[in-house]
């Protein structure tokens, strides 16, 4: 498997006219004022020091898929930051890593010896084709070793914290019509292809990423 | 079965829930009784989750001076919880533990509560019974163990919680058969999917046992099917004891103290009686006086507690003699398929709670394994689907394709009885917590009859999935539930507690929790708790 897949993004706007948050005066008080506070101007990253803050935006987006297709951006690297400060962990660790703050900052900086040794650059200042590939490594890598640490393990670590704030992020939802916070209005039309007059139908249905792999 | 009057004479919490539209009785929070630390109380309760919340509600009404003590919050589901997956994190308890072994377990999320409520705040709902034979897996089919219970035994309990939570479902056909005190809730597209595919390949599939009311029930409000069940239930529609039990409790006495971390179970060396429990409140230490002692800490603090409260006495940990503490911990092999259609299914629009089977729960002799598993219909909401997807290996601009995807996915999830076994078990790591106390170390591995299951179960997704039109399957590994850890057994040289939860070892110190169970089968545990609190309940004020 691998991240570069996905072609020329055919699939980026599938709910044309889908806004989430055009929705939000439908949503309790609490869940608005949280979700439209994520969308808001995050504020700036206080966990990672300034070559780990380079190194670790370079990475989650890399991870996310985010580059200048996009035209709403999500702070993954504000929100995994604000994550970290926070030590809001998962309630767990593998025994063979460090405390998630830790593995953070061991990680990014074998990530960066990793890029000075292919490109003579950190990681973030490496081509986006290098970076790809140095990620990539890390997860062919499977249970192996790497730097002193399992290899899945980094990688569960790094995908689990970009893809909970990626998909955290009302942005995301619209981009897979997911209509977000529903109390208390709750559903009306639940059921095979059937939608409620805030949802909008997926103007590409023939987008099967499981075909498109195949080749079909 | 009793009739719906005959639920509210026994615990009336869900008539003493506001009816205005709001969820939480401040009132009734405001005029709690409050011990002082000095009083000797009849019974202080470690945990307000599923069985310490029954247990406090039986003793409180039965006139017991009871507190119990939640290290985590009193929660308002009106201005503490949201219908947002991210924004949900602090309902899970995230202090720091560590997982080991050869398939190590996850914690946080998947399994563990924190506050009043404990983990039932977010579990799906599901509330199926055991089956008689996960009472007597030793000696039906040579593994596992045989509870000192019976089923017959618990069934009145599990009648009885039924009509407290109430459960809506069809009459289920497995186990002992029998029927539930609600109607079934209507299925939405992922409920459709798992029908049409079981029905085409002939396989029995049921509109599933879930503790959400079909219908208003005491002043708890309808189901608005909003899809958020595991991020708790901000109607008041999906039963938790914060709203099933505690309300009772507070009404017949009981102080809930939230907010209150046990650090240690307090034995004198002298009579060998417990005398309380060092607990941190506020930053402060404080002790509790009691009479008598349960623990209700789940499958991975109760243990650690015991552990933490080693003394001169017990030197390996309170009721630990026999290397008995912490051991036969079990987890449910919860391999989650999904299959992908060319309509939109929009799994998100309903209760992940919606059909499942029990045809595979029984060892069938034609398999190369013992046990079986069911299979139920769960909703992953983006979070937690972006995980399903990313285990496939995609990342970047392939996640993010895939992702696009979501409302084309259909999703089911199996429970695999995984066996208990010895070495499963949580120990004291190096680590600390804030109190300065030992972190849990949980280790888990997996053995041969357990791989089978998980492969088996796999598979008879992908057919149901594929019999419903599904033209890709792809599958995640993952684990589901706790339980074990303190089993009860017949004499302390195989488990912690005997068939009344009573320890062997202190005579005043009680577990009523999941962590008592011997066997999991391949049902969600939280009635089972609930039941097996009860009985011990019972037993104390007869």
């Amino acid at each position: 498997m691998s991240g570069d897949t996905g072609g020329t993004g055919g699939w980026r706007r599938r709910f044309p006219g889908f806004d989430v948050l055009s929705q939000a005066g439908h949503w309790d008080r609490v869940t608005a004022d949280t979700v439209i506070a994520r969308a808001g101007t995050p504020p700036a990253p206080k966990f990672f020091t300034g070559p780990e803050e380079a190194c670790a935006r370079a990475l989650l987006n890399l991870l996310t898929g985010q580059d200048e297709h996009d035209e709403l951006a999500v702070p993954v690297l504000e929100m995994v930051d604000a994550r970290l400060a926070a030590a809001e962990t998962d309630g767990w660790r593998y025994a063979d890593m460090p405390e998630d703050g830790q593995a953070w900052r061991d990680t990014l900086s074998h990530l960066d010896a990793d890029a000075e040794s292919r490109c003579g650059t950190p990681f973030a200042q490496a081509p986006e084709t290098d970076q790809e590939a140095l990620v990539q490594a890390v997860q062919d890598l499977g249970p192996g070793d790497w730097h002193g640490l399992p290899a899945a393990h980094v990688w569960s670590l790094w995908t689990r914290y970009a893809c909970t704030a990626f998909y955290a992020h009302p942005f995301a939802w619209a981009e897979i019509g997911f209509p977000g916070p529903a109390y208390p209005r709750g559903y009306k039309n639940a059921g095979v292809g059937r939608l409620e007059p805030f949802e909008v139908r997926d103007a590409k249905p023939a987008i099967d990423p499981v075909r498109n792999e195949k080749g079909d | 079965m009793p009739v719906r009057g005959g639920v509210r004479a026994h615990n009336e919490s869900a008539w003493l829930l506001p009816d205005d539209g709001s969820r939480t009785n401040h009132r009734l929070r405001l005029d709690m009784r409050q011990f002082a630390d000095s009083d000797k109380v009849d019974l202080v309760v470690v945990g307000c989750g599923a069985g310490g919340s029954v247990l406090t509600q039986r003793l409180a009404r039965a006139g017991w001076r009871v507190a119990a003590l939640d290290a985590g919050p009193f929660w308002d589901p009106d201005t503490d919880w949201v219908s947002d997956e991210a924004g949900s994190h602090h309902l899970y308890w995230t202090d720091p533990r560590v997982i080991a072994g050869s398939d190590p377990v996850p914690m946080g999320s998947n399994n563990s509560g924190r506050g009043v409520g404990g983990s039932m705040v977010h579990y799906a709902g599901y509330t199926p019974r055991f089956h008689p034979s996960d009472f007597m897996t030793a000696t039906l089919d040579g593994v596992g163990a045989d509870w000192p219970v019976s089923y017959p035994e618990l069934r009145p309990y599990y009648e009885m919680i039924e009509q407290e939570l109430p459960v809506a479902g069809e009459r289920w056909p497995w186990g002992d058969p029998h029927g539930y005190p609600h109607r079934p809730h209507p299925v939405g597209g992922n409920g459709e999917i798992f029908l049409r595919g079981a029905a085409r390949l002939g396989i029995t599939a049921k509109v599933r046992p879930v503790a959400i009311a079909n219908g208003r029930f005491g002043n708890r409000a309808h189901c608005v099917y909003r899809g958020f069940c595991l991020q708790g239930c901000k109607v008041n529609a999906k039963a938790s004891p914060l709203i099933t039990h505690i309300p009772d409790a507070l009404a017949h006495g009981a102080e809930v103290r939230a907010d209150a971390m046990v650090t240690r179970v307090a034995v004198d060396e002298r009579t060998g009686r417990a005398t309380g429990v060092h607990y941190v409140r506020g930053g402060r230490e404080r002790f509790q006086k009691a009479r008598m002692v349960a623990v209700a800490g789940y499958s991975i603090e109760t243990p650690r507690l015991l552990l933490n409260s080693a003394s001169r006495r017990f030197p390996d940990g309170l009721c630990n003699d026999f290397d008995q503490v912490g051991r036969y911990l079990m987890v449910q092999g919860a391999p989650q398929t999904a299959g992908r259609f060319d309509a939109e299914v929009r799994m998100y629009k309903a209760p992940p709670p919606e059909v499942s089977t029990e045809e595979f729960y029984e060892t069938n002799s034609a398999k190369d394994y013992k046990r079986g598993f069911s299979v139920q219909t769960v909703s992953p909401l983006p979070i937690t689907w972006a995980e399903h997807v990313a285990a496939q290996g995609h990342w970047g601009r392939a996640l993010r394709e895939y992702m696009s995807d979501y409302v084309h996915w259909s999703c089911l999830g199996a429970l695999c009885e995984f066996l208990p076994l010895p070495e499963n078990r949580v120990t004291l790591a190096d680590e600390k917590d804030s109190c300065g106390l030992p972190v849990a170390r949980f280790s888990y591995s997996q053995c041969d009859n357990d791989r089978a299951l998980a492969r088996a179960a796999q598979s008879v997704m992908e057919d149901i999935l594929r019999a419903a039109g599904a033209d890709e399957v792809i599958t995640i590994q993952r684990y589901a539930h706790l339980v074990g850890g303190a089993r009860m057994a017949a004499d302390e040289r195989h488990g912690v507690v005997d068939r009344r939860c009573r320890s062997f070892a202190v005579p005043n110190l009680y577990i009523t929790d999941g962590s008592v169970l011997p066997t999991q089968g391949s049902a969600n545990p939280a009635l089972t708790i609930m039941a097996v609190a009860a009985r011990a309940a019972d037993h104390l004020t007869v």
